[in-house]
């Protein structure tokens, strides 16, 4: 079975993209959900 | 009395299996109870799809082309990514984003159990799929259906029935799959770590604003994962606005129980013997069990590195919740972690993690559909 090396070569830069994507989206979600929480505190409301 | 044989004598012995397989589907759904919404309806429709001349398939007799209703329902609701993206506001309007809020760390272990994904595509390219149709095998990583669905017919629509049947499968094998795989890169003690958990109250202006955020940050940064963050958001939106709870509801039962009929049936287009019974089918069974396995240990490897730098150690076992398999994954968590200690409580970190990857899966597909785009 001859290996496909550009394929590999491309599944591992999708890897890098993929998963440092899906952490910098996460992250700024994070940040987002801090941010709410600090703005909105449920005491503010009742 | 020719007519009438003229069925039974053409019928061929790979669809005889498939109408095997249709009904080890519809055994899995009825007395397994494995996601019997989506298993029951798939495997109806796979003996419906594979008698030959079927009217359920667009056929020509006698010159005249009749066309057939699955054909119909294929085009018009999996061709054009309706379906998935309908019980997408189901799933928003049932996901209760609380717990994540209330510990927003947990945010980054929905992250890294997405590491099945693209550790699957990389097996499946080494084993001679090329990168698109790798990519949509990844997918079914993403331990979601909808995404799975919404994925691989967009990259490699000649795998969708096998990517389907795979995902379905082993997101109702969670429970057996996790436990092994979390033993495999745990020890006892760790497993036996306790989590204090200080629950925290969360304002509903948060949970208004939160999924139309999610919205807009998702248009900016990811914007080809809009369609499927958008509905998952919108369905969100309708459940925490206070103000729609008869849409809510509405989205919460008859939106996802009806689309997933249809969504079940006209699935079974693609497991027609032709499409199915080749040795591409088998693989993307197994490397979808890869991808089950490489998320958990992705997500449970991620907690233990963070465990390296932090003073309160976290279960490492919070890390396989990560995926979007919910409430399975997190019960599952829960209950290893009360196996090995009996006062041991992390459920709700491990929905918080849980929660978080249905946003990551989804996130995930976009950016798998952005890399080729």
């Amino acid at each position: 079975m001859a290996v496909n090396w550009t394929g590999i070569k491309q599944a591992f830069e999708l890897m890098g993209v993929g998963m440092g994507g899906v952490f910098f989206v996460l992250f700024v979600i994070f940040l987002v959900a801090k941010l709410l929480l600090k703005v909105f505190p449920p005491e503010k409301e009742q | 009395m020719a007519t009438l044989l003229e069925s039974i004598t053409s019928i061929t012995g790979g669809q005889i299996i498939m109408i095997l397989i249709g009904l080890l589907l519809i055994y899995l759904g009825i007395k397994k109870e494995y996601e019997p919404t989506l298993l029951v309806p798939m495997g109806l429709g796979t003996i419906l799809v594979n008698f030959p001349k079927t009217g359920v398939l667009t056929q020509v007799t006698g010159g005249t082309k009749a066309i057939g209703v699955l054909d119909v329902l294929f085009k018009a609701g999996i061709d054009t990514e309706l379906f998935p993206l309908l019980i997408f506001i189901g799933i928003g309007a049932m996901i209760d984003f609380g717990p994540l809020l209330q510990k927003p760390f947990m945010l980054l272990f929905g992250a890294a159990a997405q590491f099945g994904i693209f550790f699957t595509v990389l097996v499946a390219v080494f084993f001679g799929f090329n990168i698109q149709e790798a990519a949509s095998i990844g997918i079914i990583g993403a331990a979601d259906g909808p995404t799975s669905i919404f994925v691989s017919n967009q990259l490699a629509p000649n795998l969708l029935g096998a990517i389907t049947v795979a995902a379905y499968s082993y997101m109702a094998l969670v429970p057996i799959i996790q436990p092994a795989a979390i033993k495999l890169v745990t020890t006892k003690k760790e497993r036996r770590i306790r989590m204090t958990y200080r629950a925290e109250n969360v304002s509903k202006t948060t949970k208004i604003l939160f999924p139309i955020i999610i919205t807009v940050l998702a248009g900016l940064i990811a914007p080809t994962a809009l369609p499927l963050v958008g509905f998952l958001m919108f369905g969100n939106l309708l459940r925490e606005c206070g103000v729609l709870d008869r849409l809510s509801q509405t989205a919460q039962n008859e939106l996802v129980n009806i689309v997933s009929i249809l969504l079940g049936l006209t699935i079974a287009v693609k497991l027609q013997a032709n499409l199915f019974l080749n040795v591409q089918t088998l693989l993307i069974i197994c490397f979808g069990l890869v991808a089950f396995i490489m998320d958990s240990v992705g997500g449970v490897l991620f907690a233990k590195l963070l465990n390296l730098f932090r003073k309160q150690k976290i279960n490492p076992m919070i890390g396989a919740a990560g995926i979007s398999a919910f409430p399975m994954s997190s019960r599952v968590i829960q209950k290893m972690a009360t196996d090995e200690d009996p006062q041991n409580f992390v459920l709700m970190y491990a929905v918080g993690a849980n929660v978080s990857g249905q946003i990551a899966s989804v996130i995930a597909g976009g950016l798998l559909l952005a890399f080729f785009s």
